[in-house]
């Protein structure tokens, strides 16, 4: 790995910390799934995993939350959007397949906590589904819309920056 | 102008899931609640509070007792803010009196005559003569 990618994937991972912290008083409305799938669209997915990594212990450092009841459920259910991309739509991307893996990856991120929650608290996994149903619908429903609007002007502006030396 | 329409589709078919979601929540009958404050089981307070139909668990608390929630970073905040722009309310309830937990580490579990509560302080349905503890569970314990 070059010092150049290097440096640009603490970049982008300062970056997706930031605007994480910019929009924290509105819960579950974020642009993080937005910039992960921008990011897994231009890096290879075990360096979106890496960047990753860091953006989660960070992130938990930062909000106190080093426990791993947090860190792994939260690490799995953002690791799942570049997952998804590069095995099922980098060959056939467009805005509305995007949007719609954001869609669903809100819901993927809020049922990844739940077996961790029921292992912690004891907590009936029905009634935390439940608990959990609208702050997983506001998330999706964020993310749909983000990357509807954004994903593709955001791609064309960072295709301008983000030499393709860099992340090859 | 497809995506505008797809956006207000999306935006309106949220606001039915959350409207929905809100109708089928159980509302509370009017009486007296029981209110138990315990640290890892052990109860050190207890007093009982008339209430309405119009009344939750977190207006109750609100009226009789010193009560902190989580903000939006996680942290106990005396403003108590439902943080629901949704409609849906979803209070954290991290501090009620000297009980004090940190979310990270600790929280408040919330019982309902004996039983784990299936709601939180906001959408607990409340009936005459229901018995809450309020019991704050330490993880590292």
């Amino acid at each position: 790995m070059t010092v150049k990618k290097m440096t640009m994937m603490a970049v982008l991972t300062t970056l997706l910390l930031i605007q994480e912290q910019a929009l924290s008083f509105i819960p579950n409305v974020q642009l993080s799934t937005l910039l992960i799938l921008l990011f897994a669209s231009t890096f290879k997915l075990r360096d979106s995993l890496l960047m990753l990594a860091v953006y989660v212990v960070i992130d938990s450092l930062y909000m106190g939350a080093l426990n791993p009841f947090y860190m792994i459920p939260m690490y799995l259910g953002w690791a799942t959007l570049p997952v998804l991309y590069h095995t099922f739509i980098k060959r056939h991307e467009n805005t509305y397949v995007m949007a719609t893996l954001g869609f669903v990856g809100g819901f993927i991120y809020g049922v990844i906590f739940m077996p961790f929650a029921v292992l912690q608290t004891g907590v009936d996994p029905r009634v935390y589904l439940l608990a959990d149903f609208p702050f997983q619908l506001v998330m999706a429903s964020s993310n749909f819309i983000t990357i509807l609007w954004l994903y593709a002007p955001l791609k064309k502006i960072y295709g301008q920056f983000i030499a393709t030396d860099i992340t090859s | 102008m497809q995506k505008v329409f797809v956006t207000l589709a999306m935006m309106a078919i949220m606001a039915m899931a959350l409207f929905f979601y809100d109708q089928s929540l159980e509302s509370s009958t009017a009486g007296t609640l029981t209110i138990t404050l315990s640290e890892a089981g052990d109860t050190f307070h207890e007093a009982t509070h008339p209430f309405t139909e119009d009344d939750t668990l977190y207006t109750l608390l609100d009226a009789h007792y010193d009560i902190r929630c989580a903000d939006a970073n996680y942290q106990p905040s005396e403003r108590c803010e439902s943080l629901s722009f949704t409609g849906v309310e979803g209070r954290i309830l991290m501090h009620v009196n000297e009980l004090e937990t940190d979310w990270f580490t600790s929280y408040i579990e919330i019982s309902l005559n004996g039983q784990k509560a299936n709601y939180g302080m906001d959408q607990l349905p409340l009936d005459d003569g229901d018995w809450v503890d309020l019991n704050a569970v330490r993880l590292a314990d």
